[in-house]
């Protein structure tokens, strides 16, 4: 019999039903192991009557709260894979994922049914007050080679030129991935977890490891740093899983409340900067611990040892993992290769399973980030071959932006990248080259045309025009901020400076 | 445009992506309502230091301020008398 994740939480629950599993968000709020298997028991009783069974994808939709855990276990039990279709993203990107991955039906937030109208094709039941399941009209067979897999999450992501691949990630992946990172983390029961992050873009190595070793996860009321920090406060948090812009927000707090049950405060999604470790540091006396997490592998480093006095770096490699640094000769810095438990099964169109993947770099997964790695065997992350941009932590790839900018009929070529800026991590920009004969649209119809197709977070926060766009000699867009900005290739900024931190032509 | 007028502009083109202007009023609670997470928190401090010049302090990022096109209305103005009197 294949391995479910859903059976490795009720294992944990038969040992511990009274644990307290989930805490807040509201004041008093506590739900139980065994409340909450109760729950998914229900709930994937209620899917099984609706038609969803083995061998089926479904889509969800739905905000990050105790109702999203639910779901996904519930599709587990009734034996469907899971495809997280992320709030966040604009409408049509939405329609996107329905028509590139193969999803049978959706659970989505009743507030925004909607955007799944042309896609369904009978009337929606309810799931619960806040929830319904909608039958949709599948848009494309699933690859064939997904029958031999054990898949419990099919996760959308976009590539670098702006297509779709999507990761499959089975049952026996996602243990494989929890079972790793514990070594370095040791979370068992007496752990009490704040949850700061987006449920659509983090659950394997988080929430399922929770669940299966027995953790308590805490819901914070809002994400304003006096609510964050109740929270840890009034539950004695022992870990804070959260990006850096959590941390910012908690270090505005100029209480003399402190965090004295802390073991951990893990920074994932985005760079820490300096600046942010050391404020932090200086008002809770507490070193952020950074990470290394990419989806094909997991999280293979985290920076438990030295948090403080190797700030910057991701730590060294967990006991599971292999790593090695491809460099150029004469230079420190190389492309990371890894190899360990928890590998991707499979990309999903093209589809590639991990033998081929892993084929191309005689058995190692190349991850496409520049590190260096001092003689102790800490990773310094420098740099990204795959130029993804990172707002508060989303992460995503200039080239769609590109494309979108590209489809307005005044613009003949566009090229994004991303700035530092201090709040938000950074931020895009885009230089943009008009159309001969074009009058310039002014700031708010690239607003407007972005805004149409694209997640907020992904619209440029300042459009530049310039005479052409910086390329390599072989003709390639040069993306590197610091070039761009400093350039005195004649421009005109249509936009205003959104952060005091930029310094744009 | 008054300040009202403005912040509803932008909150249906931020972080109420998804709602029409008529699909909330003004004493809709976003907080309760799931709509300021981390990213809309930073999103509308840089908005509204961009839009009404006014610097945010850190004691001002709390929920009291940032809790519908009301309160959010207040904090504007508030802040705004705050700077002609200085």
């Amino acid at each position: 019999m294949s391995l479910n994740l859903a059976e490795v939480f009720f294992q944990k629950a038969a040992t511990q039903p009274d644990h307290p599993l989930i805490l807040g968000p509201r004041d008093g709020s506590c739900i139980s192991y065994g409340e909450f298997q109760r729950g998914v028991q229900i709930m994937a009783e209620r899917l099984r009557t609706a038609g969803i069974g083995k061998g089926m994808n479904i889509g969800l939709h739905y905000p990050s709260d105790q109702n999203y855990i639910t779901f996904t276990y519930a599709l587990w039990v009734v034996g469907a894979s899971v495809t997280p279709i992320p709030m966040e993203l604009a409408n049509e990107e939405k329609q996107q994922i329905l028509q590139l991955i193969a999803i049978d039906a959706l659970i989505s937030s009743v507030r925004f049914c909607d955007v799944f109208e042309p896609f369904v094709v009978s009337e929606a039941s309810e799931l619960n007050e806040q929830a319904r399941l909608l039958k949709v009209k599948t848009q494309r067979q699933a690859p064939p080679e997904l029958a031999a897999i054990n898949p419990a999450f099919i996760r959308f992501t976009s590539g670098t030129t702006g297509s779709a691949k999507g990761v499959v990630l089975s049952h026996e992946t996602i243990l494989e991935r929890i079972n790793a990172a514990n070594q370095g983390l040791h979370i068992g029961p007496e752990d009490c977890i704040v949850w700061l992050l987006s449920m659509a873009y983090h659950f394997t190595v988080s929430i399922v490891a929770y669940l299966s070793f027995g953790a308590t996860i805490v819901l914070p009321k809002n994400a304003f740093g006096v609510s964050l920090l109740r929270a840890a406060i009034d539950h004695k948090a022992t870990m804070i899983y959260g990006a850096p812009t959590h941390y910012e927000l908690m270090t505005h707090d100029r209480s003399d409340k402190s965090l004295p049950q802390l073991r951990f405060a893990i920074v994932t999604t985005a760079r820490l900067s300096t600046d942010l470790a050391e404020a932090f540091y200086q008002r809770f006396g507490l070193a952020l611990n950074e990470t290394y997490g990419i989806i094909e592998i997991g999280l293979p480093a985290i920076n438990i040892e030295q948090p403080r006095e190797k700030q910057g770096s991701v730590g060294q490699l967990l006991p599971a993992y292999f790593i090695k640094l491809v460099r150029q000769p004469g230079q420190n810095t190389g492309e990371i290769l890894l190899n360990g438990p928890g590998l991707l099964d499979a990309y999903y169109e093209p589809w590639q399973g991990r033998e081929e993947i892993l084929e191309k770099h005689n058995g190692w997964l190349a991850t496409g980030d520049l590190a260096v790695m001092d003689d102790a065997g800490f990773l310094t992350i420098v740099g990204r071959s795959k130029e993804m941009i990172s707002v508060a932590g989303m992460k995503f790839f200039p080239q769609e932006v590109e494309k979108v900018l590209e489809r307005h009929p005044y613009i003949q070529a566009a090229c994004v990248f991303g700035i530092k800026v201090s709040r938000l991590g950074e931020s895009p920009i885009a230089h943009l080259v008009l159309n001969e004969g074009c009058n310039a649209p002014d700031e708010n119809a690239l607003n407007d045309h972005c805004a149409k197709v694209l997640a907020s977070y992904k619209i440029p926060s300042q459009f530049q025009w310039v005479a052409c766009l910086a390329r390599t000699a072989s003709g390639k867009l040069i993306r590197n901020a610091d070039k761009l900005l400093n350039t005195d290739k004649p421009t005109t900024n249509v936009g205003e400076q959104h952060d005091r931190t930029t310094s744009a032509t | 445009m008054t300040v009202q007028q403005a912040l509803r502009e932008y909150l249906v083109n931020q972080p109420l992506k998804g709602l029409t202007p008529e699909g909330f009023d003004d004493d809709y609670d976003l907080i309760d309502a799931g709509f300021m997470d981390s990213l809309a928190i930073i999103n509308t401090i840089t908005y509204l230091e961009k839009h009404y010049e006014t610097p945010i302090e850190e004691g001002d990022i709390v929920p009291e301020n940032f809790m519908s096109v009301n309160s959010l209305c207040a904090f504007v103005t508030s802040k705004q008398t705050e700077q002609i009197s200085s």
